[in-house]
This record gives structure tokens, C-alpha cells and sequence, in this order.
């Protein structure tokens, strides 16, 4: 009920009349992520993860994370009878979650009366969530009713037979899931007739097929020839599969085609940014950051690919967007440091500032005697651009002192970053070279204007640099 | 995170160890670093995989051994095994020194796993 902020978990049932939807909770739930299956994928090893969460385990050690047999992407196959399960599974947990919750608070003595009630309202709030969830599953609706109207009648006379099975009953009845919430729909309406899939039209089940011949409506064409196709090839049995043909079909139509896998030591470095912009995902950055940023993109869009409910472009590189702020930048700062040994993943600040104390003091004299030598030669123009970009390798440098200058430096960086590189790709795409230049120009002369007051030591190197690769990035 | 050895054994019996689990970002595809931590009432298990300060050499936690479908409670269930499976009431090899020396974090260290019989 009031489950807004709780976070459903598989113990959640323990305490509750149904402890033994525990496991099989758990059973529908990813091993890595600990979530239900999001688009299950299954290795060849037979283990099913999440799409995501699979494709990222392999290209991080193409083991499989349950038995740690090697494999492959490439090979990984949906396993769609899971999808249903799962989709079934959480439309009706909370009702079924609040059902077993009253039940244990009630006493053991609960009157058949009372189960019987319980039982109707958690019919009428699935076929609430069935309705919202989709639609045109007018097609499931229809033949459901007709394969699984009887069980579910005689199972309620059982259970309210005999109180003290009630749970046991009841919990046989909800675990072949997917078949409740659908039957009893068809069940509770009055009428008892069916909608058309197509046009919505209400009538008795027998007249659907012969109206869908001929039915003129199509509200929206391409879902209504695939629901057509899939409900006349496969006639009342077979439910699941026929969804699955649906959703199935869908994006297979749109052409969501899997993007291969790069072998990154073959690529030159050019032709990869070229590759990673053809994908349309940003292409600045570190060698090192492109193939981790790659690896995760054919990751993403691939599970993307594999789902059922595919989503859009732009919201999958807002989720590269986002693992770029949280994982992906990390990986800049690592190489930013710029030493063989100081891969991503290991770099431990006080061991390497310790290790390094001498070198980083040497570094900081060095650098500051560099930077004065540079203030003093700031009258012209030339030199003053010169002094850019001994400032720029300074900064560079500044990045390896030691690990806090390195926050520094980044927090001072990394807000301007990628900016500075949407800005370029966009202007590059919209007016080209000529806003640039101005801004350019801009700069230079502001930097003469005040040649006599300093500008801020690290301030200055964000203009530079974005021009230098603005003219890459344009040419 | 405190575990428990339930059993007889008369090294750990009435003891509670304490767990710090340090995850990273990339967890679960990478291992979460796993140490024991001591204070007056949690002393560190004497163990000859257990380093006096708290460093664990178990396959599991290092990254060639983990696997992403671990989780905090079977870390614990492995330690617990390993734990109970011992009968030595002693510090591994060349304890001392490790600790002296050493300045690396648990999952930068490079562990050598040669005993299998624990």
C-alpha cells in the first residue's frame, strides 16, 4: 500500500503468510544486480542474467559470472519465457504482497467469507494494473478467459473449503503467475465480451476472429497487423509465446541492430574518434577513456537492443551521460596522471604520493620556475600565446604533483570539460569555424587588454585547448 | 558487518569478528574489499590466512576469484567456512613483516593463494 520509498526485496515475504513466494522471488531475480530480470539474457552455459549486467560482466572478464565458464556476447540468446515471468510477476506482487500480509495478521481461525472477499478485491486490482500496463493486450485478454476461466472458479470453493489450507491453496494457485491477472478480467467483466484488438470494438469471443478479417479500424497499423498475425497463427494456447512474437516483432522491425565489438589495439587513434562519432557519442577524451566509453556504449545499446521495450537514443546516452559523471571520469583522472603503472582501477592516492614525494617536489619547483620564467615573458602577443601553452603543460604537469592538486585541478577542469566539447561539436555542426574565431579573437584581445594584470594561472589554458581541438574537431 | 562462528570450534567460540566491506563503483563487477577491523570488543580471528591487521587472503576477494554473483552474505558464509574449517591457532607466515611493510590497500596487494586444504 504505502510502499512508495520501500524497496521490494525477496525477505519481504518471510514474515508474511507466503514465505514460500520467497524463493521463487529470488528465482526471478538477476544474481549480479540483485533486481528482477531486466530483458534476461541467457549464456550459453545456460545462466540467466540482465542483459545489461551480463554483457558488462563479459566485457569485463568474459567469464560467466555463475560458473565462470568463458563466453561470448555474441552468443548470449533471450530468454523471453523469464521476461514473462518476471513482467507477471511484479504487476502482482504488491496485491498478492498485501493479501498474505493481512493474512498473517489475522488470526489462524479466518472465515471463508472473509477469503473469499480478500480474494476478489485482488482479483479486481490486477485487472486495475493488466489495463494500465498495456492496452491493446486485448488479444491475451480474449483467449486467456477461454483456456483458464474454470481453474481459477474451482479454486476458490477449495480453498474456502477447508481454512487452515487456504494459504498452501492459494499459493499453488498464484505460482504459475502469468495466468492470473489476465483471466480474470475477462471473467469480472459483466458482459462477458471482448474487445477487438484492432478497433476496440466490444463483442462475444466467438465473433472476434471472424470480425478481424474484416475489421477496418486500425488505430495504429503496425501494432494491429502484428497482434493480428500473432493471435490467427496461434490460437488460444500458447499465451506467452504470443506476446512474445509481439514485442518480439517490434523492434525487430524498427532495425535495432546490435553494434559489433571493436578490437581496440587494431583501431588507430583518429580512426576511433571517427568511429565513436559515426555512433554519435562524444569522442574527447583519452585513449583509455574511448574504450572504456565504447565498451560501455555496444553494452548499453546492445541490452537495449535484446529489451523487449527498447528505448529511445537519447535515453540511453543520458545513461552514458551519467556513467560518464560516475565511472567514466574516473578513468580521466587515472590516465590524466599519465604514468604506465597507474592504471584506473588500482591507483590508491596515499601509496602513490608517498611513493612519489620526491619526484612530485621536484616537479612542483620545477614547474613553478617554469611559470615564472612565463610571467615574465608575457609582453607580446606570440609569447603570450606561447605562454598558454607552457601554462597548459603546466597544468598537465600540476595534474601529477600529487593526488590533491589532482582534485584540484579536475574539480577546477572537469565542470568546463565537457562543455567547452558539447559547445564545439555543437558550433562546429551549426555556424562552423566563424564563432570560434570570434571568441578567439575575443580572448586574444581581452589577454592583451590586461596584459599587465595576471590573469589566474589555471583559469586561463580552458580557451586554448578547446580551440586547438575546436579547429581538429572542424577541419 | 559482525559474523559469528556458530560452531564448536575452540578457536573462535563466543567471538565476534568485525567486517569493513569498502565497494567500489564498478561493484559487483569488481570484488568489494573485505577486512577485518579490531576494537576492544571484536578481536581479529587467529587464522593462517588472516593477517594481524585484518587483511584476508581468501580467492574470493581477490579479482581473479570473485565473480559478480556474490554478495555481501555469501562473502560472510565463505569467511565463516573458512574460519570454522581451521584448526590452526596461529599467523600466517612472514606475518609481521607483511604488516610492517606494508602500505597497500587489501585489493592492490598481490596474494599468492597455495593452500587450498583451508
Amino acid at each position: 500500500m504505502d510502499t512508495t520509498f520501500e524497496i521490494p526485496d525477496p525477505s519481504d515475504w518471510l514474515s508474511t503468510a507466503l514465505p514460500e513466494i520467497a524463493p521463487l522471488e529470488s528465482s526471478l531475480r538477476c544474481q549480479v544486480c540483485k533486481d528482477f530480470f531486466d530483458t534476461p539474457m541467457m549464456t550459453s552455459c545456460s545462466h540467466t542474467f540482465c542483459s545489461l549486467c551480463i554483457r558488462k560482466c563479459l566485457s569485463s572478464d568474459g567469464k560467466c559470472p555463475a560458473c565462470r565458464s568463458g563466453d561470448q556476447a555474441s552468443k548470449l540468446r533471450q530468454n523471453w519465457a523469464v521476461q514473462e515471468a518476471v513482467d507477471a510477476f511484479t504487476a502482482s506482487r504488491k496485491t498478492m504482497m498485501n493479501m498474505a500480509r493481512r493474512q498473517s495478521t489475522q488470526d489462524t481461525l479466518n472465515c471463508p467469507a472473509e477469503d473469499e472477499i480478500q480474494g476478489r478485491r485482488g482479483i479486481k486490482r490486477k485487472r486495475d494494473i493488466g489495463m494500465s500496463r498495456d492496452d491493446e493486450g486485448a488479444d491475451r485478454r480474449q483467449t486467456r478467459s477461454q483456456s483458464r476461466r474454470n481453474p481459477q472458479h474451482t479454486s476458490i470453493p477449495i480453498g474456502s473449503g477447508e481454512p487452515i489450507t487456504i494459504p498452501d491453496s492459494e499459493d499453488s494457485d498464484y505460482t504459475p503467475e502469468p495466468a492470473m491477472p489476465r483471466s480474470s478480467e475477462s471473467t469480472n467483466t459483466p458482459d462477458m465480451l471482448v474487445p477487438c484488438p484492432i478497433c476496440g470494438k466490444r463483442m462475444k469471443e466467438e465473433y472476434v476472429f471472424s470480425h478481424l478479417d474484416n475489421c477496418t479500424a486500425p488505430t495504429d497499423t503496425h501494432g494491429a497487423l502484428t497482434t493480428n498475425t500473432a493471435s490467427m497463427s496461434r490460437p488460444t494456447k500458447n499465451q506467452p509465446a504470443n506476446t512474445v512474437a509481439r514485442t518480439l516483432n517490434s523492434p525487430r522491425d524498427l532495425a535495432l541492430q546490435p553494434i559489433a565489438q571493436l578490437n581496440y589495439s587494431l583501431l588507430k587513434d583518429s580512426a576511433f574518434r571517427t568511429k565513436l562519432s559515426e555512433l554519435g557519442i562524444p569522442n574527447w577524451g583519452p585513449r583509455q577513456l574511448l574504450i572504456r566509453r565504447h565498451t560501455e556504449w555496444v553494452n548499453i545499446y546492445n541490452a537495449n537492443c535484446d529489451s523487449s521495450r527498447p528505448r529511445l537514443k537519447k535515453d540511453l546516452l543520458r545513461e552514458l551521460d551519467v556513467w560518464e559523471r560516475t565511472q567514466g571520469g574516473q578513468s580521466l583522472r587515472g590516465t590524466a596522471g599519465s604514468n604506465s603503472d597507474v592504471s584506473k582501477k588500482d591507483f590508491d592516492k596515499d601509496v602513490w604520493r608517498d611513493k612519489n614525494k620526491s619526484q612530485f617536489e621536484s616537479l612542483v619547483a620545477d614547474a613553478r620556475e617554469r611559470a615564472m620564467k612565463a610571467k615574465t615573458s608575457r609582453e607580446a602577443l606570440d609569447k603570450e600565446k606561447d605562454g598558454h601553452d607552457a601554462l597548459d603543460s603546466r597544468a598537465v604537469i600540476a595534474d601529477s604533483q600529487s593526488p590533491e592538486e589532482m582534485e584540484d585541478t579536475d574539480a577546477q577542469r572537469s565542470p568546463s570539460y565537457p562543455e567547452n566539447r558539447n559547445l564545439n561539436a555543437h558550433s562546429a555542426e551549426t555556424s562552423g569555424l566563424e564563432q570560434n574565431h570570434l571568441s578567439l579573437m575575443e580572448e586574444t584581445s581581452q589577454a592583451e587588454g590586461d596584459s599587465i594584470k595576471k590573469p589566474p594561472l589555471l583559469d586561463l589554458p580552458h580557451e586554448p585547448v578547446a580551440d586547438v581541438e575546436q579547429t581538429e574537431t572542424s577541419i | 558487518m559482525d559474523i559469528q562462528v556458530l560452531d564448536d570450534n575452540p578457536l573462535y567460540k563466543g567471538e565476534t569478528y568485525r567486517l569493513k566491506f569498502r565497494f567500489s563503483k564498478q561493484y559487483p563487477i569488481e570484488a568489494p574489499e573485505v577486512v577485518f577491523v579490531q576494537d576492544p570488543t571484536h578481536p581479529i580471528p587467529l587464522h593462517p590466512h588472516v593477517y594481524s591487521n585484518g587483511y584476508i587472503c581468501l580467492d574470493l576477494l581477490d579479482r581473479a576469484g570473485w565473480s559478480p554473483v556474490q554478495n555481501v552474505e555469501s562473502v560472510c558464509m565463505s569467511l565463516q567456512s573458512m574460519l570454522t574449517g581451521n584448526s590452526k591457532g596461529e599467523r600466517p607466515p612472514g606475518d609481521e613483516e607483511f604488516v610492517r611493510r606494508n602500505k597497500l590497500r587489501p585489493r592492490d596487494v598481490t596474494w599468492l593463494f597455495h593452500d587450498n586444504t583451508v
